[in-house]
């Protein structure tokens, strides 16, 4: 089975993680595995995943439909991951014709959802799903494999997901001067509409002032710059960490009690899954995909986070817990992040993969 | 004006900005006399008078101006409407070119009767009428009969009458009419009481050279004052604004004044008196009220005063008085033993001799007015900003603040509010504080009125102070500020001991958890003081004064104005908070994708903790008629089948906007799908279960259904059928067209010749038509409706799986034939039949789409049997019917061809 993944774009979002660490999963099983990344964007694609430096999963650079056609004459089958690689993958299969491996499309949220209505971007994001022919979409959430079925009228497969278990562990909690306080954080995105960072900002406000004894609140994600140009002041009592590389965000993480995801919606929430994996108890959005992995009130929160109100009755819940809940919560959240291994996402693509090219 | 604290502050450009108000002082039978104060000595108003909002033209004014300095005043009078006519009509006092206004004071007529007979008719202290003013009663009875009239005339601002022989005080209702007929008051009832009042001169009106008539002053030290009580104060406590200061010295109580008055009608009996006093003090007094019979005290009661003018009353039992004549005694002593002056504005003793105290309350203060001192924010006695590190400090007048921690600085300052529109300056408060162990309090007076009922607070605030006071600050400026709580609150002054303590009660939490901003924004909060929660103080209490408080917990940086705390009939609803995303692009994509539908719903959404999914608040019907129309029942049979019902019923209350009932017939079903349809349609009342001990069968349940319906309109449904948007107005619209219709039925995916897109399977059998994937019946109904000719035609058979029934027809005919068709099968054909031999006719909704989930009452092998046996009794049933005929009539009506191809086309190309 050779199997070629295109990602353009120099990754560092959720789903190109997971695309990158399930290739390698793939490859354990006995895959032959490729990633094709725009060759504009390949210095920045190795800063981010070193790893794919002469690693057993092969990099290829292209530039434009031709190039990658090329390089994806040497696979069984060549996945899109984006709504712009799905444009690309159509037309490679339209160039090479009978010649063409086998197509499909791991999609990795509904991306319409990004995009201003009725532009060419929303019109394209909204082909993506049909313009490639006979193409195997799968996704790893049921929330995305239905909003693409009810809109697009195409079968979509269900896989597993993963995280990267390598980086986002439990780890030593760090007592000192926080100690007796229950730390909360959230990550703030000041420049992506779609996870609320107005919302975000504005709760961990609320939670500052109606629990200014019992929490301290540390947020991370985002420069001083972007939250200066959307107009977002933080109180001095929340402490901003700046953009983080992966392994920092896993050292905060380690260090929190309850992790806030406040966006909009979230199609599958990996900061969520992967804050229970560093053993925090995570507040993720209800609407999407997030109920794939979140027990509500068994190893974290689900709430409607339209409403501020809503929100803020989790976060009281949860402080007013007694400790014992508290720490059973965090078990319990552990317990679930340890199911979403890459080898089992792996695993359920190698089958899904196999069926196809049978 | 010792009491009115006023700041003149002078604005930009040397603008004078003094706070001005106006009062409606006096009104007598041809003359009105305004106040108005804080007016410079130039101000000449004029004044208008509003009714109903519009100005009195000016050639039938005359406003003239009687007196100068800061309180001008005038004397307005009408050609041809006099004062107190304009009083009953509401009219309203303005200074022309602004909006400054003051109502005319209600007339507060008072009837009451003493145990000998005598009635008086008084009016309320705004009222001056001369002696001799003629006045005509019209007594009626309790049915509005007049039992007589009578003409009194006014004798010292009283009129006093008897009532003719055989009327009792208590069964009259009086009218009250001047000498030009004008009504003054009506349906007004004799209140009988004990007595005249016990006390006179209780309102300090009166005076002579030695002080106010009727009262000896026994303090070495008095004085007499006024006090420009607003409107509503003067009105509710009878005062007339003049006062008595007393200085009271010595921890001792030492009389101050008192007044012989009669003793109470039943001697020897035990009886309640009202004692009260409306005034306030220079440092706490306490203050005694006694009724002494010789030297002997038979009844008192004691309160505190402080600075704050308020009532301070007390029903005390009088027992037995031996002599004819009593005296009532204030006596006072000062808590803090240095000397005190003690100001009272209104003393008195007596009321009703039934010890109804508190029916010498007046109702509920007036709508619209303003309960919180200086709520305006224009008095502002200790400076327009200052820093303070005193725990509990006032800032404007009646504004306090109180924060926990003596060590750091709070900072205040008047702001001009932005508002260029306003004649007058709006001010706002502006007020930061460090945080502090236990937060901190903003909190404003409350007037001294009974709160009782529903009230409505309105603010304009936002986060972050000027940032132009003195001191480091700036480093508070936030740019949220979270009030945990807004509350109305008591402050009790008790005695403990020997030392005075205060103590708090919530008496409502108007609200939690408000959250400001940087923007202005304005917040209204309904609530309702119960009267327990006001009554719950023992009577050793000094003093009691109410606050709203604002409670922050963090520190404190925000700016505050337009407090209002108002009486309203009801208390508004409190909009619940913002449910929204907050990313436009995804809102704006809400109603073009599928499957994101809930994403706006305006109540939040929950998670069901057991199964993990999510729980939609429910839709509340709505219903219309576009025009009123008949009566519709829908019918429903149901037997088994749980979850088709329920979804059934479900679709039924979401979709259905034309008023109706449901009736749904339990033909025998099982206990579980009973209970869960009880708890389905608990709630909703205009769907009702009724129940068949046993299985009658459909054909009986349906007849049952039909023929026991008072409804104009009934559409028998089956139980697994899933209706959409617009299915019931569809099939009425289609009713409505020709009076000979008496039976409609929709397009269905399941419903032989009805069924949509195709009619017959591959082995020629009817066609079951599956949903595209990813459709919901809702899809396919609207697609129907698009594609539809809307051609309403008329068919010679419809399916029974629903049908709208002209009842009246139905009866007719005589319903459905039980004995040839006990399970259905055939009898809504046989039915069609005889009604289309009737001479009606029967329709098809071809835009009216409703899913039919098929037979969900019997399984497939059972339903094969049972059709076949309705088959065979309908041929012999309608021997002169070709059936072959009926299905090629079908096929070939272009309405439904045509449909049934464009559906195809549509779903082809979706798919």
């Amino acid at each position: 089975m050779r199997v070629l993944f295109v990602l353009p774009g120099g990754g560092g979002g959720g789903g190109a993680h997971s695309v990158v660490q399930e290739a390698h999963g793939l490859h354990r099983l006995g895959a032959e595995v490729g990633v094709a990344t725009t060759a504009g964007t390949l210095d920045g694609f190795l800063a981010t995943y070193p790893e794919m430096l002469a690693g057993p999963v092969a990099l290829h650079g292209f530039d434009g439909a031709g190039d990658l056609g090329d390089i994806a004459r040497g696979y069984d089958l060549v996945s899109a991951t984006t709504w712009r690689s799905a444009h690309l993958v159509a037309e490679v299969k339209a160039r090479l014709g009978a010649a063409a491996p086998k197509a499909a499309y791991y999609i990795q949220d509904y991306e319409p959802l990004f995009n201003i209505p009725h532009t060419p971007e929303w019109e394209e994001s909204r082909a993506s799903y049909t313009v490639i022919p006979d193409a195997q979409l799968f996704a790893k959430t049921r929330f995305l494999c239905d909003i693409v079925t009810a809109n697009h009228h195409r079968p979509v497969a269900k896989v597993a997901p993963s995280i990267d278990h390598e980086t986002y562990h439990p780890g030593r909690r760090m007592g000192g001067e926080g100690a007796g306080r229950l730390r909360i954080s959230a990550m703030l995105r000041p420049l992506t509409p779609r996870r609320a960072p107005h919302r975000t900002a504005r709760i961990l406000e609320m939670i500052a002032q109606a629990f200014p004894d019992q929490v301290e609140l540390v947020v991370f994600g985002c420069a001083q710059a972007d939250l200066d140009e959307v107009g977002i002041r933080l109180s001095p009592t929340i402490d901003n960490r700046g953009p983080l590389s992966r392994a920092g965000v896993a050292n905060v993480l380690r260090q929190t009690d309850l992790f806030l995801d406040l966006s909009d919606f979230q199609a599958f929430g990996r900061t969520g899954l992967e804050g229970m994996a560093c053993g925090c108890v995570p507040i993720v959005p209800l609407l999407g995909g997030s109920d794939e992995y979140l027990r509500h009130w068994i190893n974290g929160f689900r709430v409607d986070t339209r409403s501020d109100a809503e929100v803020m009755a989790a976060v009281a819940a949860y402080v007013g817990l007694r400790p014992a809940a508290r720490e059973g919560m965090r078990r319990a959240a552990i317990s679930t992040a340890l199911d979403y291994t890459v080898d089992k996402a792996a695993y359920s693509e190698y089958v899904l993969f196999s069926q196809l090219l049978a | 004006m010792s009491g009115v604290l006023m700041a003149a502050a002078t604005g930009e450009g040397g603008a004078e900005l003094v706070s001005l108000r106006l009062e409606v002082r006096r009104l007598t039978p041809t003359a009105t006399e305004c106040v108005a104060s804080g007016a410079s000595a130039g101000f000449n108003g004029p004044l208008q008078i509003l009714v109903d909002g519009a100005p009195i033209p000016d050639d039938q004014v005359v406003c003239e101006k009687v007196g100068t300095g800061l309180s001008a005043s005038f004397i307005l009078r009408t050609a041809g409407r006099s004062p107190m006519e304009l009083a009953r009509a509401g009219a309203r006092v303005r200074i022309a070119g602004s909006d400054i206004e003051a109502p005319f004071p209600p007339l507060q007529l008072r009837l009451a009767a003493n145990e000998a007979g005598d009635c008086f008719l008084g009016f309320g202290p705004a009222v001056v009428l001369p002696n001799g003013y003629g006045l005509r009663l019209r007594l009626t009875d309790q049915t509005g009969a007049e039992l007589a009239q009578l003409a009194v005339a006014v004798r010292d601002s009283q009129a006093r009458f008897r009532l003719p022989a055989g009327i009792a005080a208590g069964d009259v209702a009086v009218s009250v009419q001047d000498a030009h007929g004008l009504v003054l008051g009506s349906a007004l009832r004799i209140r009988r009481a004990g007595g005249p009042r016990l006390s006179q001169n209780g309102d300090l009106a009166g005076w002579d050279v030695d002080g106010p008539n009727g009262w000896r002053v026994l303090a070495a030290e008095h004085r007499r004052g006024a006090y420009a009580f607003a409107p509503e104060i003067r009105g509710r406590h009878g005062l007339s604004g003049a006062t008595l200061a007393v200085r009271v010295e010595g921890q001792a109580f030492t009389p101050v004044l008192e007044q012989a008055i009669a003793a109470p009608r039943r001697r020897g009996e035990t009886e309640a008196l009202a004692l009260s006093l409306f005034g306030r003090a220079s440092r706490l007094i306490e203050v005694e009220l006694a009724v002494l019979d010789g030297e002997e005290i038979v009844a008192a009661t004691r309160a505190v005063c402080d600075s704050a003018w308020g009532l301070r009353e007390a029903a005390a039992l009088v027992s037995a008085p031996s002599s004819a004549e009593l005296v009532f005694r204030l006596s006072a002593r000062s808590l803090s033993g240095e000397a005190a002056y003690l100001e009272l504005a209104g003393v008195g003793c007596g009321g009703d001799a039934d010890g109804r105290f508190d029916e010498r309350n007046p109702p509920a203060i007036a709508p619209g007015v303003n309960l919180l001192i200086n709520g305006d924010l224009q008095h502002w006695p200790n400076g327009i900003s200052g820093r303070d590190t005193r725990t509990h400090f006032e800032t404007a007048e009646g504004w306090w603040f109180y924060k926990n921690d003596p060590t750091e600085p709070a900072y205040f300052a008047a702001v001009p509010a932005p508002d260029p529109s306003a004649r007058l300056p709006q001010w706002g408060l502006s007020i930061s504080a460090p945080v502090a162990p236990g937060g901190c309090r903003l909190e404003v007076k409350v007037q001294p009125v009974r709160l009782e009922g529903e009230f409505q607070l309105t603010f304009t605030a936002r986060a972050g102070d000027v940032g132009e006071s003195p001191g480091d600050h700036h480093l508070l400026d936030r740019q949220w500020i979270y009030v945990g709580q807004i509350t109305l609150f008591r402050r009790t002054t008790r005695l403990v001991g020997i030392v005075v303590q205060d103590f708090e009660t919530p008496v409502a939490v108007i609200a939690r958890q408000v959250l400001l901003s940087r923007q202005w924004g304005t917040r209204t909060f309904g609530f309702t003081v119960d009267p327990q929660a006001l009554h719950a103080d023992d009577g050793d209490h000094l003093s009691t004064k109410y606050y709203l408080g604002f409670a922050v917990r963090e520190s404190l940086a925000m700016q505050i104005r337009g407090v209002r705390l108002e009486a309203v009939d009801q208390a508004p609803a409190i909009p619940p908070p913002p449910v929204q995303l907050e990313d436009s692009r995804i809102l704006a994509q809400v109603g073009l994708i599928r499957g994101v539908e809930a994403w706006l719903t305006p109540a939040a959404l929950k998670v069901e903790p057991d199964t993990g999914r999510i729980v939609a608040p429910r839709r509340t019907p709505r219903w219309t008629w576009v025009e009123p129309r008949d009566s519709v029942e829908v019918a429903i049979c149901v037997h088994n089948a749980t979850e088709e019902v329920l979804g059934c019923l479900d679709s039924l209350a979401q979709h259905t906007t034309v008023p109706h009932t449901v009736r749904i017939i339990d033909d025998g079903s099982d206990e579980d799908c009973r209970a869960r349809i009880e708890a389905f349609i608990e709630g909703k009342p205009w769907m009702r279960l009724s129940r068949n001990v046993v299985n009658l069968g459909y054909t009986a349940s349906a007849n049952l259904a039909v023929l026991g319906s008072a409804a104009d309109w009934v559409v028998l449904l089956n139980s697994d059928t899933v209706v959409s948007d617009g299915w019931l107005e569809g099939l009425l619209e289609v009713a409505a067209g020709d009076p000979r219709i008496a039976l409609v039925g929709p397009i269905s995916n399941a419903a032989t010749y009805q069924s949509v897109p195709e009619l017959y399977d591959g082995a020629g059998r009817w066609m079951v038509n599956a949903l595209p994937p990813g459709w919901t019946a809702q899809d396919m109904a609207e697609t129907v409706r698009e594609v539809s000719l809307h051609a309403f035609p008329d068919a010679p058979l419809l399916n029974g799986f629903c049908t709208l029934i002209r009842r009246k027809v139905f009866e007719e005919i005589g319903g459905f034939d039980e004995a040839a068709f006990p399970q259905g099968y055939g009898e809504e054909n046989d039915m069609c039949l005889r009604v289309s031999k009737a001479g009606y006719r029967l329709c098809v909704a071809d835009h009216v789409y409703v899913h039919h989930v098929k037979s969900a009452s019997f399984g497939a092998d059972r339903r094969a049997e049972l059709t076949a046996a309705g088959d065979r009794a309908l041929r012999a049933m309608h021997p002169e019917v070709d059936f072959r005929a009926v299905g090629r009539q079908f096929l070939e009506t272009p309405a439904m061809a045509l449909l049934r191809e464009a559906l195809r086309r549509r779903l082809k190309a979706a798919s």
